[in-house]
């Protein structure tokens, strides 16, 4: 292991062979582990954690679509939850585009269908966006729109994810 | 200032004019915002009357208990596991009065025992493997260790145990001896802080 002055973030995403409706399809999930990091590494103040790691492994159950957005906003509500200093919490959406339609939070067979997707994931108070992905064809003007979709979700995301962590922390200081 | 409130890690909790930031929070430098960076409660500590900056400082202290972590400027007390030529490794068991949840290891080298005729340390007349000893962290050392230092008089083995099993009571500076049997032993033995 390398020696480094800042702490550093391992991410891991994996699938169980039943987590899809069709068995051991797992494959093309390979980039989500570097995606998981790219959109959790901007909020954590890893200068306050010199010589350490903060490893962050994701196991997907069950896959309904979204998946991704599901794993960031879990991994940042995990961290919280773990006492990691962050700047934000990291509040991730996804928008599917089919047709002239903008779906938020798509499911499976509504993804498969999809023309293009959108995923931004978004530190809810500082109204900065730590990653956004972008795939398929869309139009400048349902871009737009499915942005600012996905922002007013991710700042209400971000505030139910509040007070479910406040929640927590309230029950075990009892 | 009594009351107290849950936090969450991006919250403001108000301007850097107004309050100065603490532990578990930061400042934002495009906006001057005080936010916290934890979750835990919330706690606005008033300035000392006679401080010149009359900002209270808030802070966020975490609901879990943050494990204790050695960092360079701290004292730790250790456990040596390995005495060798040049120098001596040692687990660190407390950071100050607080014990640590994982294992972090350190090593003292020879330059760093004792702080006067550095280069005529002799590393097996210093300590041995199962002292307890009290050392100050020097540095972050390097990918596997702690750099720990003993260069101090109140710096050095607390605690030792002779051949024959028993806790052995410092005689000098160097020395220790056993209770049962008298034999001596050499050590570089921590001043008792009294």
């Amino acid at each position: 292991m390398m020696y480094s002055d800042i702490g550093r973030l391992n991410c891991n995403v994996s699938y169980t062979t039943f987590a899809a409706p069709v068995r051991g399809q797992g494959s093309d999930h390979k980039e989500f582990s570097s995606m998981l990091h790219k959109a959790l590494e901007g909020v954590i103040i890893l200068e306050t954690f010199p010589k350490t790691t903060v490893d962050v492994f994701a196991l997907v159950l069950e896959s309904g679509g979204s998946d991704l957005p599901v794993v960031v906003s879990c991994a940042s509500l995990a961290l919280a939850d773990a006492g990691i200093m962050m700047y934000d919490l990291v509040a991730s959406v996804s928008v599917s585009c089919l047709g002239k339609n903008l779906l938020i939070d798509p499911v499976l067979e509504e993804e498969s269908y999809q023309d293009g997707s959108l995923m931004i994931a978004c530190m809810p108070s500082r109204y900065e966006v730590t990653q956004l992905t972008v795939t398929g064809e869309w139009s400048t003007s349902k871009f737009n729109e499915a942005m600012q979709l996905c922002l007013d979700a991710s700042a209400k995301l971000g505030e139910i994810m509040r007070s479910c962590l406040k929640e927590a922390a309230s029950a075990t200081q009892e | 200032m009594g009351q107290e409130e849950m936090v969450t890690p991006g919250e403001v909790l108000g301007k850097a004019t107004e309050v100065k930031a603490g532990k578990g929070t930061y400042v934002a430098k495009h906006n001057g915002f005080v936010y916290a960076s934890l979750t835990g409660l919330l706690r606005t500590v008033s300035p000392p009357p006679e401080s010149p900056d009359q900002r209270p400082t808030v802070e966020v202290t975490g609901h879990k208990a943050h494990g204790a972590v050695p960092e360079p400027g701290s004292v730790v007390i250790a456990r040596i596991t390995k005495v060798m030529a040049r120098m001596a490794s040692a687990d660190i068991m407390c950071v100050g009065p607080k014990s640590v949840r994982e294992k972090f290891t350190g090593t003292i080298r020879q330059q760093d025992v004792r702080a006067t005729e550095i280069d005529k340390v002799d590393m097996h007349l210093s300590f041995r493997p199962g002292d307890i000893v009290r050392a100050l962290v020097l540095s972050l050392g390097d990918a596997r260790a702690y750099f720990l230092s003993t260069a101090k008089n109140e710096l050095g083995v607390v605690s030792a145990e002779s051949a024959a099993g028993g806790t052995m009571v410092p005689i000098s500076w160097t020395e220790m001896q056993c209770p049962l049997t008298g034999q001596i032993e050499q050590r570089k033995v921590a001043k008792n802080e009294s």
